[in-house]
């Protein structure tokens, strides 16, 4: 691109600007460029980049061509667009060419030594000037401040909004009627804000809980790292290290920082937590590659060094490595709400709407009755507080609690309550391949051998476990190639362990030939390393990357008890094939002509596009006459030969689908969820393992396979026309993001190969911008950004990385994919039981609210006072409510399409149509029958009750009269008041057992679900035992404004109740009955 | 979400306005004429339903069952218990028990003095229908309950000439509100079919009730002498109106007055407020609790001095 070339600035100025920058982010400072210098966006202007790996896919502004681009970086002052400057900067990749300047000007640049280091004293001084080498953790908030936001969600809200009404109400109050103001106001007020901090606490205790396991998860052991510095090679803290000290790694050791490699022997990493490539990646001191990632002479912070061990200069630290780029990245990304909490402040803004225009309309008509305004102003707060469903909050939030503890046992451990519903709403997964899809760990999947590929069993606990025949000849030599010509060994002592779970040390193909080895020994043999004690080795030459295989000679003894040796090779298949002459057939060598090498072709092509690494295999006997018992081997000048080999078999090699996997991609596909695979691997190896667990299913079409089914180029196959599709990170960055989401939109099965973790960041975009909501699953550092971005991050509990774990959401314990099958369940199984939960709650605030504004309205005495309301708000109405937590779902929830969140609302004008509109007036009839039985028994017959409350509300009026004449004073009118509301209270009680039966079910009726919930019969005992309680124990009218009641009173509200179930059966029936559609369904099918 | 999916204003005011009138489909508020006439007649039929089964639920438990005449719950089932409460006049002002007595505030005075006529009247009105021939209209001596014996309860009324029964606090010298020597009126509340328990028969055969200072502290407010009640009666010294034993039993009995007492202030003292609270004697089945005021009348007397005298 030389048309850039024009920004860039020159060597030497573009050194000094990067190590201002390299130092300037850990001083938490913004860069002050001289203007005389180029500007820093110029040097970070991610056109530069030539690799596609590091570009950045959204389409950013082009430089200006002239000098006015040389701004500062902090030209922008205020501090929010100084953040949105970073948090784009971030997205982006500052380009480096640590990796391709001579090591002498590196060196110089640094301001090191490659020998002796850096000065004790100066390196000091760096670390003093800079900090310490280490990622800042995420902005943790105090805990005061989480507490608060516990307290303050949407609902709490309008809790505490109702509380401070009531007690402004009281105030008001107090002002006129002094001392007989009506102190329930003031209660109900307090009890409000007492129920939002309790509730408050919990949900803040429910989240340090997780926030505790979190913690238990990182790993706080402390890293060393050896350092050369006076040219003294010293032990130091990792953290220690700092930009220009030379540091000595090896196997076994976690990078400890960016590291440019100086020197090094046979120095392998594995970048999986980079780039979720699973295969090691060699490393040496030549500069390979323009991309940073993908050259061989930088090794990144975090990542393990598998093999070998090199000397490096460190050339970022701390948060100015690539890992820490990415952990600042994610912890940058805005996550928005999450469905439950926009279901929520959906559900608050409807009861706020009802409150407030009841509210508004018995204002205006108590208005119209003549009260005075202020009387009308007390009535309206009354009528606003008796509309809020107290309990609720506590309800719903114990709900997600019990669900997210049976998630937890099953192994999803949610990290944020709202996260538990979210996996029920998810209509797009986009899963990581690599540890999550997968097992992690190369595995022998083929093996060919006289002509016939075989099967190898891949799961992780051998249970399709079949024996290779080792006593067919060509099979046992097979395995004897590839047990002897191999440096992985098991580590000690795990005999105990399963084949599969000993540690071993080498490379993941050794491991992976050594484990499918040992679990395939010939019977005589009782482990690998018994057979290579038998054949002790005698020469070895490694693999190096211009021969491509690996050979070693080893002294076997023959039936007849001659020594003689063997030459076992292994390596590229079609280098390994060059130097064969025959091939091993059924036990037989024949000479290895055209047809053989075709069938070679043929099956090297066919594993090779199954995703897999090919491995050759060939030995060679050396006669005994020429290589007698002590001859010597020399590897350097080869005095053996390495031709004419006997070509015996290939091996192939997958890193293997976890076996629940495809089970559970294709229950996620029945429950209308789209499985995305993401990954930073292959096209060719993600293709094969989507196609392995599903996420292609078989008989779906890749324009590659069409094009393959046609006879004609990729390029003349309209990608429309193919079900599936693998995207690469290559096309990728090329599109717009339009043309992403519509792709997203023509294929139906997508596997997304070779992404950055900015691409995958953009994916979950694309995916969200169509409205989906959806789930990233993902255990590297490369993932966390998408996990942080999508709307529920599930990460890995055991593979996954700390970074993948802070940004996630959701942890599965056990790595298991098939664990988000159960997570998706229960979170549609708790939308429906809130849902319900919620209908029934309702239910029972129109026999609240309805005596008051009878009061208001028609002048009855008060039928239900404040203190009966919070009483079956938070008494009675609680337990059944959070008992629907456990109610069992009604049909195969599975099976339908996740629901659709601008329309299935949690709650909706069918469910408050239901709840207020019938139900609740079916109850406030029963409270009313009851009020004016007790009333009409003790002599106040219904029409002398209207519009008596204001010498009902007399405490001077000292001779009431009743229909009978008979004189009541205000102590006993109030007393038969008491008696009316607690019977009005009792019968709320009664009908709300008839409105918990009818709320178990939305579609079935209950005689079809069972009543099998244990919690909710329990609760419905409990709620009545406690009623009883309530209105039964002595004294309780002191407090609780309740007499104890004469037992027929008590059984009026039946009648009501079953007629509220015959009505709901009913309706449930015709709901079933009609057709699909139907008006029934239309009207009340919430 | 990020910030390019959330609605603007005006994308939130137009949504608005399409719910409020869709011209597409037609809906106001989401629903279409038909859709709403629709939903109208459905919840009208089924609110009429729920009226229909509530007005027959509750004339089966109330109408069906319930004397026309006669409370359901009498005696100790009733709420209202065996418990005769009290209540005074003049009480012009609902919501207040003071009673300021002004001589030159006239306005004042007719308040006061037309509350207590409402009372005389109430007996006036009941002593004019005296004719109803289904009813016995016993000239009952109060003194002495026994010679009331021969009456039918249920059509007993004692009759009561105000202009006798309260002495000489009568209409005609303003319940003495003028001359600064205020009557109170004192009435015991109607429960139907309670009968007085005597305590002690030797003291007297009828419910004494008595007003004293709130406080005993105050005794000396009331001023030399004490108070006049009417009809009232001297018992080892101490004065008391009573309540005649003839007055009850209360059976709705129609023309059937409360039965009342007049106290009179004859000395008590000026410009000092009184707190005078009054309660029942001589009854068993009756309860007295002072903090609940349960049993008893509590008003506030001011008499302010004129300086007539």
């Amino acid at each position: 691109m030389p048309d850039h070339q024009g920004f860039r600035a020159p060597l030497a100025a573009r050194s000094v600007i990067l190590r201002e920058y390299r130092y300037a982010r850990q001083r938490r400072q913004p860069v002050r460029v001289n203007d005389s210098r180029p500007s820093l966006t110029s040097i970070i202007d991610f056109r530069n980049i030539r690799s596609w790996w590091m570009r950045l896919l959204w389409p950013a502004p082009r430089p200006p061509a002239d000098s006015s681009a040389d701004v500062p970086y902090n030209i922008n002052n205020t501090d929010v667009m100084r953040k949105d400057r970073e948090l784009n900067d971030l997205k982006k990749e500052i380009e480096i060419d640590d990796h391709k300047v001579p090591v002498a000007e590196l060196m110089q640049r640094l301001g090191t030594d490659a020998e002796s280091g850096l000065e004790e004293s100066e390196a000091e001084r760096r670390l003093e000037l800079y900090g310490s080498n280490e990622l800042t953790p995420p902005p943790t908030t105090p805990q005061w401040l989480r507490l608060l936001r516990c307290m303050t969600n949407m609902f709490a809200n309008l809790l505490w909004i109702a509380s401070i009404l009531c007690i402004v109400a009281y105030g008001i109050d107090r002002a006129q009627n002094g001392q007989y103001a009506q102190i329930e106001q003031l209660i109900l007020g307090i009890v409000l804000a007492v129920v939002n901090l309790l509730t408050g606490c919990f949900s803040f205790y429910q989240e340090s809980k997780s926030e505790a396991i979190m913690d238990s998860f990182k790993k706080m052991v402390p890293q060393h790292a050896r350092v050369i510095r006076s040219g003294v090679e010293q032990d130091v803290s990792a953290t220690d290290l700092v930009v220009g000290d030379v540091i000595r790694v090896q196997a076994g050791d976690r990078m400890p920082a960016d590291v440019r490699v100086l020197s090094c022997k046979s120095f392998k990493v594995d970048n999986s937590c980079l780039t979720g490539e699973s295969e090691p990646q060699p490393r040496s001191p030549e500069f390979t590659h323009e991309n940073p990632l993908e050259t061989k002479n930088l090794a990144f912070f975090s990542t393990n060094v598998l093999e070998g061990e090199a000397i490096g200069v460190v050339t970022f630290t701390g948060d100015n490595t690539v890992m820490g780029r990415i952990a600042n990245l994610t912890s940058g990304l805005d996550t928005g709400k999450t469905p439950i909490a926009r279901e929520i402040d959906y559900f608050v803004r409807i009861i706020t709407a009802v409150a407030v225009i009841t509210g508004l309309v018995f204002f205006g008509i108590s208005f119209a009755f003549g009260y005075k305004w202020i009387q009308s102003v007390l009535f309206l707060i009354g009528i606003i507080v008796a509309n809020v469903p107290e309990g609720l909050l506590v309800t719903v939030t114990l709900c997600l609690t019990l669900t997210a503890k049976q998630m937890a046992v099953k192994n999803c451990l949610v990290k944020n309550l709202e996260a538990v519903e979210t996996l029920g709403s998810t209509s797009v997964i986009c899963s990581d391949k690599t540890g999550t899809l997968t097992q992690n760990r190369m595995t022998v999947a083929h093996l060919w051998y006289s002509g016939k590929v075989y099967n190898v069993d891949t799961t992780e606990n051998q249970s399709g476990s079949q024996k290779f025949d080792v006593s067919d000849v060509t099979c046992s030599a097979l395995f004897r190639v590839a047990m002897l010509c191999s440096r992985a060994k098991f580590e000690a002592n795990q005999e105990s362990h399963p084949v599969l779970r000993r540690k071993v040390n080498g490379d993941a193909s050794e491991t992976a030939l050594l484990k499918c080895s040992e679990l395939n020994l010939p019977s005589e043999v009782k482990s690998v390393a018994a057979a290579r004690l038998k054949c002790p080795k005698l020469a070895e030459i490694p693999f190096n990357s211009q021969n491509k295989f690996q050979v070693s000679v080893h002294r076997t003894v023959q039936m007849d008890g001659e020594a003689r040796h063997l030459c076992v090779m292994k390596g590229a298949p079609e280098r390994i094939l060059d130097r064969c002459s025959s091939i091993l057939v059924d036990g037989a060598e024949v000479a290895l002509d055209a047809k053989w090498k075709k069938k070679f072709q043929d099956a090297y092509e066919n594993l090779g596009s199954l995703g897999e690494r090919v491995l050759g295999f060939c030995d060679f006997r050396l006669p005994a006459k020429d290589y007698p018992d002590n001859y010597k081997y020399n590897t350097e000048t080869v005095n053996f030969p390495l031709t004419g080999y006997r070509f015996v078999g290939l091996m192939s090699m997958i890193d293997p689908p976890r076996a629940a996997v495809p089970y559970a991609v294709e229950k996620c596909r029945s429950a209308g969820i789209r499985v995305v695979m993401v990954t930073g691997d292959h096209p060719i190896t993600a293709a094969a393992i989507a196609r392995g667990v599903g996420i292609i299913s078989p008989n779906s079409r890749t324009p590659e396979s069409l094009a393959k089914e046609r006879g004609v180029p990729v390029e003349s196959v309209n990608p429309a026309e193919a079900e599936a599709r693998v995207v690469n990170g290559g096309q990728l960055k090329d599109m717009s993001a339009d043309e992403l989401v519509e792709i997203i939109r023509q294929h139906r099965e997508i596997v997304f190969a070779r992404t950055s973790p900015q691409q995958k960041l953009i994916i979950v975009e694309a995916f969200q911008k169509l409205g989906n909501i959806v789930a990233v699953t993902g255990d590297g550092v490369n993932d966390s950004p998408a996990l942080k971005k999508a709307d529920i991050g599930v990460a890995m509990g055991i593979t996954g990385s700390d970074v993948s774990k802070q940004a996630a959401d959701m942890i599965l314990l056990d790595d298991n994919f098939a664990s988000i099958v159960v997570g998706v369940e229960e979170g549609r199984l708790i939308f429906d039981n809130l849902k319900k939960s919620i209908a029934y709650t309702l239910t029972s605030k129109v026999p609240e609210m309805v005596p008051f504004i009878f009061f208001i309205v028609l002048g009855l005495p008060l039928a239900l006072g404040t203190v009966h309301i919070l009483c079956i708000d938070l008494g009675t109405d609680m337990f059944p409510a959070i008992s629907f937590a456990y109610e069992s779902a009604e049909n195969d929830i599975m099976s339908r399409a996740p629901r659709n969140p601008s329309r299935d609302r949690l709650v909706n004008g069918r469910l408050i149509g239901m709840a207020y509109g019938q139900i609740g007036m079916l109850q406030a009839a029963a409270g009313w029958l009851v009020y004016f039985c007790i009333m009409a028994h003790n002599g106040f017959l219904p029409r002398r009750l209207f519009f008596l409350r204001e010498p009902w509300d007399n405490r001077t009026e000292d001779s009431l009269e009743d229909s009978f004449g008979q004189e009541w004073t205000y102590n006993e009118r109030k007393k038969l008041e008491m008696s009316c509301q607690t019977g009005f209270f009792i019968a709320i009680v009664i009908v709300q057992w008839a409105d918990l039966v009818i709320c178990k079910t939305r579609r079935l009726s209950v005689f079809q679900q069972g009543m099998r919930n244990h919690p909710m019969t329990g609760s419905l005992f409990f709620e009545t035992i406690l009623a009883m309680l309530l209105s039964y124990v002595p004294y309780s009218y002191m407090v609780l404004k309740m007499m104890p009641l004469k037992f027929v009173w008590c059984f009026l509200p039946l009648g009501h109740s079953s007629l509220i179930f015959i009505f709901d059966e009913i309706r449930k029936l015709l709901l079933r009955r009609l057709s699909p559609g139907n008006v029934v369904e239309r009207e009340t099918y919430y | 979400m990020t910030d390019d999916n959330k609605p603007t204003c005006g994308q939130r005011m137009s949504a608005c306005g399409r719910f409020l009138y869709n011209k597409d489909r037609g809906t106001f508020l989401g629903r279409t004429p038909k859709s709403w006439a629709l939903i109208t007649i459905f919840y009208l039929i089924y609110y009429s339903c729920l009226a229909a089964f509530f007005v027959g639920m509750l004339s089966v438990l109330l109408f069906g069952i319930i004397d026309d005449t006669k409370p359901m719950l009498t005696g100790e089932q009733s709420l209202i218990r065996m418990n005769p409460g009290l209540g005074m006049r003049p009480m012009p002002d609902v919501e207040r028990t003071l009673i300021n007595v002004n001589a030159s505030d006239q306005k004042n005075l007719d308040r006061l003095v037309g509350n207590l006529d409402q009372l005389v009247n109430s007996y006036s009105s009941v002593n004019k229908s005296l004719e109803d021939p289904n009813m016995e209209y016993a000239n009952c001596n109060l003194e002495d309950a026994e010679a009331n014996r021969d009456f039918d309860p249920k059509k007993k009324i004692c009759r009561i000439d105000p202009s006798k029964h309260w002495g000489n606090c009568t209409s005609a010298n303003k319940f003495g509100y003028e001359s600064a020597t205020p009557c109170v009126i004192i009435k015991m509340n109607k429960i139907y079919g309670w009968l007085p328990d005597i305590e002690d028969p030797q003291l007297s055969n009828h419910t004494l009730m008595r007003c004293e200072p709130e406080n005993d502290g105050d005794k000396a407010t009331f001023g030399s002498g004490s108070l006049l009640y009417y009809p009232g009666v001297t018992v080892n010294g101490t004065d008391y109106g009573y309540f005649s034993s003839a007055l009850f039993p209360y059976l709705n009995q129609k023309g059937y007055t409360t039965p009342t007492v007049a106290v009179r202030f004859p000395n008590a003292r000026r410009n000092v407020l009184l707190m005078v609270s009054c309660r029942l004697y001589n009854i068993k089945n009756y309860r007295y609790d002072k903090m609940d005021r349960d049993g008893m009348v509590r008003f506030e007397l001011l008499i302010v001095n004129t300086g007539s005298r």
